[in-house]
């Protein structure tokens, strides 16, 4: 409740107090102690009532707004439209509601569109992928090929290469969006980061990257066991391809969190442009972009606080499991 | 050895049936859950490869009637679905092995073959490509009965390459059969190339040929056969 309410009822309280005094005392020319008295009372009453009266309907209307506020967050008009404007009929809010809702609704059918429409046509796209990719393999084995066709073919099944990831990746970024991955088991993170140093090994060692790693030997999360392998995976590949000769990957958990940091090149990118789709940095990389993408979508879908930064040719990723 | 695989594209069936022909495998196919009941009804396989999205149904009833059937024979499951999830359902009904749509041919080859050593009983595991020997059970490789020492990786692309022997193989097949489909691919080009020199020196160190073929620009074959 606003406190300027309470000091403005209060003035009424006391300006109509020495009005209905004043009043009192022309018409009957003495002001007696039990009418003063009557007088105060009713103006305390008046003003207490009031006060009761303003902070209801300041609570009511806090409450259906707020209400309204949550259900705009969560995009959730499902059941709110009819019940809460016939509960509080107050005009105005009711058509904000209305028109909020409508609009969100709108937003939300569009999205949820646009996604499904990304699924079904990376979906529908995997056979016919398949497909190509089988025929050129039984293409390779025919006896009449040129020795320069060869080439021609591996540059086709290099580019279904990189279709195929893109379609992949787009997949599981709506299947996190469509909430595919929610079964949650209790994870060792640690496990993990060794089994994808591992699969990199060949490429840490021929780059001569030195890893430091600092990490508990039971670094538990609960959180869904797919996606923790794909974000993990993405970090440290992504310290691993983005790194330098004979550079270093630091892995260090303190507490909750898990900072990842590399030697790289120095790039003027923005943080914020890093993440964006299909934003590939190096102008010779295989990468599709989605990599930061996924991260970032995992993070945010599992209510991990995830933050980047990058100087002096030293990327840091960092990731607080709350 | 026989197989049936179960898939309702044509094209998918044809392209599989074609690289499986050369390497003398029986194959038959079933486009349908019916046909593909009737078929393991009547016959005994080494193998079924089975797409789970089946136009009369899902081919998982079917997993269970060849286990129940005979233990012996494996079931790869074919899907377009990637995620983990599938995969663990996939197995955790009985399935011996899941490969997701795209998928190499010699990739498919592989995993039909492992599981048909693994699940059967009776006879020799070994595989054997003139001098060179591998023992699949004890993991060990001899050249004209001496034994090499291989690592995991210099074993398992041997593996990869007789069991496809004859066969060009992409440097992509390669990678992904050795690395999964995680690592970026053309990074790890190299990393064949390594191991597959290593590889070809301990052979040759014991008086072995060399049979692994340089296709220049795509990637590898093993044969016994020159091709210049």
């Amino acid at each position: 409740m606003n406190r300027y309410n309470v000091i403005t009822i209060l003035l009424l309280a006391l300006i109509s107090t020495f009005l209905l005094s004043g009043v009192v005392y022309i018409s009957y020319g003495d002001l007696s102690a039990t009418f003063l008295f009557c007088i105060i009372a009713l103006a305390i009453i008046l003003a207490l009532g009031l006060i009761v009266y303003d902070y209801l309907i300041t609570a009511r209307l806090k409450q259906s707004f707020g209400r309204f506020l949550t259900q705009v967050k969560q995009g959730n008009f499902e059941s709110s439209q009819s019940n809460i404007i016939k509960k509080y009929d107050f005009v105005n809010l009711t058509d904000i509601q209305v028109e909020l809702s409508q609009m969100v609704g709108q937003i939300q059918a569009d999205s949820k569109e646009q996604k499904r429409y990304i699924e079904n046509v990376s979906h529908e796209l995997m056979t016919p992928i398949a497909i190509i990719g089988g025929k050129l393999e039984l293409l390779l084995q025919s006896p009449n090929i040129e020795k320069n066709d060869f080439k021609l073919i591996n540059d086709i099944l290099l580019k279904l290469d990189r279709l195929t990831k893109v379609n992949q990746s787009l997949v599981l970024l709506s299947k996190i969006d469509y909430n595919h991955y929610s079964k949650l088991s209790e994870v060792n993170i640690a496990d993990i980061i060794d089994e994808t140093l591992n699969l990199f090994e060949d490429q840490i060692r021929i780059d001569e990257l030195s890893i430091r790693k600092k990490i508990e030997a039971d670094f538990i999360v609960s959180i869904n066991e797919s996606l923790a392998y794909i974000l993990i995976k993405n970090i440290i590949k992504n310290a691993i391809i983005h790194n330098l000769p004979n550079g270093h990957i630091n892995i260090i958990q303190t507490d909750n969190s898990l900072t990842v940091s590399n030697s790289g090149k120095n790039i003027d990118t923005s943080t914020d442009k890093l993440f964006e789709r299909f934003e590939v940095h190096e102008e010779s990389s295989d990468s599709i972009g989605l990599g930061l993408s996924i991260i970032q979508k995992i993070c945010e879908t599992n209510g991990i606080e995830l933050s980047y930064i990058h100087e002096n040719g030293e990327h840091t990723i960092q990731l607080t499991l709350n | 050895m026989k197989l049936l695989i179960v898939e309702d594209d044509k094209e998918i069936l044809r392209m599989v049936m074609r690289y499986f022909d050369a390497f003398g495998y029986v194959i038959e196919k079933a486009k349908t859950l019916a046909d593909g009941r009737d078929k393991i009804n009547q016959h005994v396989y080494d193998c079924v490869i089975l797409d789970l999205n089946l136009p009369d149904g899902d081919g998982i009833s079917l997993l269970q009637q060849v286990k129940s059937k005979n233990k012996e024979t494996g079931v790869i499951i074919l899907s377009a679905n990637s995620s983990l999830e599938t995969k663990i359902a996939g197995l955790e009904i009985g399935a011996d092995d899941y490969l997701t749509k795209p998928f190499h041919l010699s990739e498919l080859n592989a995993r039909v073959k492992s599981i048909v050593r693994r699940n059967k009983y009776e006879g020799s595991n070994d595989i054997v490509f003139h001098e060179i020997k591998i023992e699949t059970e004890a993991q060990e490789v001899t050249v004209n009965d001496k034994r090499i020492k291989l690592t995991k990786k210099e074993y398992e692309l041997l593996m990869y390459l007789i069991i496809n022997k004859n066969r060009v193989l992409t440097k992509q097949s390669i990678s992904e059969h050795i690395w999964g489909d995680f690592i970026d691919r053309t990074d790890s080009y190299d990393f064949i190339y390594s191991h597959l020199k290593n590889l070809r020196k301990k052979i040759i160190e014991k008086g072995g040929k060399d049979y692994i073929h340089t296709i220049y620009g795509i990637g590898y074959k093993f044969t016994a056969v020159s091709d210049e």
